[in-house]
């Protein structure tokens, strides 16, 4: 650790703490707390969540359930702390107001896509620039594909196909990884590098085709009066509702994610990752385990975008600007690539906390600076991305093996100096 | 005929802006193996620079009509000097220490650098453009029925002295030479005693200063900066470098015009609204059918 940085605090993850914890363990009273630990924890959130709007107002409970969720992510590695967790998740929001409900679903609504962008940038190591491009595939094939009278589309009004959520989320999820392994076949011969640009200028391209092809997409007058998703004779339409759906996707989706990861196919990501050349002398076919990365991660986002369709009831082109892939890049990089667990907690830093702190301001000497949340998340996020990578590249909630990887350089610097 | 002659020298001017930026991304590629995302930032940030000092002038004295030549030269001077400052600074904070680090942090870490200073801007001009001051001489030269203003010519001037600057620094001067040398082989040149960490600021230097300059005369010629104005442009300027052999100084300036003149060309034959298509599929068919490049070397398939 070179210069300056030895001044700052020790993380909680470093070597004595970890040891002391290690230690503290091995205990019996030790493995009591390790293992009851996160049930404890549940009643603890749940009153915190219940009780905290009445007494603290949005910005302390937020900040409460983010530190009861870092701690509880933390601990908890089995199943049973995944189930707690989303039971716990899903009974958040009930005593919110609508302002914090809306907060709540798009925390979930990012967990899901940094989900589906991790599998790409986490998991095998390329950078996807463009994910809002595989969002808008979704959100527009729901727009076509449902609305009996959508807004300015003509071919919507010519052809009244009128699918219903449940229908086109399977479909958005096919055409969208059809359309990822469609980029990804020309790039993913080459190194990450290019795979970036491609994206990102692919994700720009989408915007404007959908701004000029107004035939199809009723061009920058967008595509409204959507229909809500259907559930046993009535429509889902509070946020609540929708977010509850959102978190069972987004269940689904993790639980997807880890079982490829364990699997074969996440072996030959990891591979890929670490060394290309390497992995490629073992006899994997990058080319195609990168594609079906790529795929799997779009396919998550076409779910993303039909679920944002159906919230807003609404699609424009402007909806699906490089802020929103700017947004999941910044859950997938902050939370710890790689990890499931720490996209949430990303989520929540990124996606909520400039919700939260929205109308925030800072006076202080010089400095006046208003409404932080809103005004200046992206000015903070830039600098976050770089902060993040230089001082703690495995993100706050990191996988080991990402920690490892990471701290492999310099290890091998250090040994080197002395 | 006019109108194809018309766009070929709009496209020549375009090409020249995307030759100058796209070669500041193939020097810092040739060297670190990186693509600097907030390349495009500094084309934005010289041009405000320039925007600035130009509205100084206009405010405080009367010299931008009296030595309009004087005061441009200041505002390309200035956004010279904010481009490289920038450039300096963001590569020891946010490049270097992440100089062994995969692959992939540099990259997150340029595009954190250019989310930044995009929108410290967009926040500093309350998401407004500043509008250029009327400096430059109107006007045009009528050849034929072919009309061409001067800012035009000023802009191609501009950007063919400023590539020729950068071709004789590369390749005439010692730090030129030990560019080249680190682009070839970092560890080789280090044991031939080059200071690989200054010859890496000093690559980033080169490539700021050409944004900066040219930042200024494009605000010059499209009348405003803007904090979005590096975004496309940037994209552009790396397809051009692709297009031409990224880490071929020859290859970005070929690949800058030929981009350029592709792009006049479009607006013509489909339409305008797909100007901003045609270099993105350019880009993907090049990674298709020549990954290298026209110029590239081909072993550098992979890189």
């Amino acid at each position: 650790m070179p210069g300056w940085r030895q001044h700052l605090p020790r993380p909680l993850t470093s070597a004595p703490y970890r040891e002391a914890l290690a230690r503290f363990r091995e205990t019996p009273a030790g493995a009591n707390v390790f293992r009851f630990g996160p049930y404890a924890l549940m009643p603890v959130l749940g009153a915190a969540a219940a009780l905290a709007p009445t007494f603290f107002g949005t910005r302390m409970t937020f900040l409460i359930i983010l530190v009861a969720l870092y701690v509880l992510l933390r601990i908890s590695d089995s199943l049973i702390g995944v189930a707690i967790l989303a039971l716990t998740l899903a009974l958040l929001p009930t005593d919110m107001n609508s302002f914090e409900q809306n907060i709540m679903f798009n925390v979930a609504l990012f967990t899901l896509l940094g989900i589906g962008l991790n599998v790409v940038v986490g998991y095998a190591g390329l950078l996807d620039l463009g994910f809002v491009a595989f969002f808008a595939v979704g959100a527009y094939l729901y727009a076509l594909i449902t609305a009996p009278d959508a807004g300015a589309s003509e071919w919507a009004q010519t052809w009244d196909v009128g699918l219903t959520f449940w229908a086109v989320l399977p479909m958005a999820l096919v055409l969208a990884a059809l359309i990822g392994v469609l980029l990804g076949i020309p790039v993913l011969r080459l190194r990450g590098d290019y795979l970036a640009i491609v994206t990102l200028g692919f994700g720009e391209i989408i915007r404007i085709l959908l701004t000029t092809e107004d035939y199809y997409t009723g061009g920058p007058r967008g595509m409204f009066l959507l229909p809500k998703p259907p559930f046993f004779g009535r429509e889902l339409d509070t946020a609540y509702e929708l977010y509850l759906v959102v978190l069972v996707l987004a269940l689904i989706a993790v639980f997807a994610a880890e079982r490829i990861r364990n699997s074969r196919v996440g072996r030959a990501w990891e591979a890929i990752r670490e060394d290309e050349d390497v992995a490629s002398a073992m006899g994997i076919d990058t080319t195609v385990y990168k594609l079906l990365a790529f795929a799997m991660g779009a396919a998550i986002g076409g779910v993303g975008g039909v679920v944002i369709a159906a919230k807003q009831g609404s699609v424009f082109p402007p909806d699906f600007s490089l802020e929103i892939s700017i947004n999941v890049l910044a859950v997938v990089i902050i939370g710890g690539m790689g990890n499931v667990r720490g996209i949430l907690l990303g989520a929540l830093l990124v996606i909520g906390l400039p919700d939260v702190l929205r109308d925030f301001s800072i006076n202080f000497w010089a400095i006046h600076l208003d409404n932080i949340g809103q005004d200046y998340r992206l000015v903070i996020f830039g600098a976050a991305l770089v902060a993040v990578m230089v001082l703690r590249p495995e993100g706050f909630l990191p996988s080991k093996r990402r920690v490892a990887e990471f701290r492999e350089a310099d290890l091998l610097q250090e040994e080197m100096a002395t | 005929m006019e109108q194809w002659i018309q766009l070929t020298i709009d496209g020549i001017t375009l090409g020249g802006v995307y030759a100058c930026i796209a070669l500041g991304y193939t020097l810092v590629y040739g060297v670190l193996r990186m693509i600097n995302f907030a390349h495009g930032e500094l084309f934005m940030m010289g041009a405000f620079a320039g925007v600035y000092t130009l509205q100084g002038f206009q405010d405080h004295t009367s010299l931008n009509e009296d030595l309009p030549s004087l005061t441009i030269t200041a505002a390309i001077f200035m956004g010279i000097v904010v481009a490289v400052v920038l450039a300096v600074l963001m590569e020891r904070i946010a490049y270097r220490p992440l100089r062994h680090a995969p692959r992939l942090a540099p990259l997150i870490s340029a595009i954190g650098v250019s989310i930044f200073l995009r929108n410290v801007m967009l926040r500093y001009t309350n998401a407004r453009r500043e509008v250029y001051p009327d400096v430059f001489p109107d006007g045009s030269i009528e050849i034929g029925d072919v009309s061409v203003s001067y800012i035009k010519l000023f802009l191609i001037g501009m950007s063919i002295l400023f590539m020729v600057g950068l071709y004789l620094f590369i390749q005439r001067t010692k730090t030129g030479t030990a560019i080249r040398a680190v682009a070839e082989d970092r560890d080789t040149a280090a044991l031939m005693g080059i200071d690989v960490d200054r010859t890496i600021v000093l690559t980033f230097v080169a490539g700021a200063a050409l944004a900066g300059a040219t930042g200024v005369c494009y605000g010059m010629y499209v009348g405003n900066a803007a904090a979005g104005m590096g975004f496309i442009p940037g994209i552009k300027a790396f397809t051009a470098a692709v297009l031409g052999g990224i880490g071929s100084v020859p290859g970005a300036m070929l690949g800058g015009y030929f981009l350029g003149l592709s792009e006049a060309y479009t607006t013509k034959l489909f339409g305008a609204q797909y100007k901003d298509v045609v270099a993105f599929v350019l880009l993907v068919a090049v990674l298709i059918f020549r990954p290298w490049g026209f110029l590239g070397k081909r072993e550098d398939r992979r890189a």
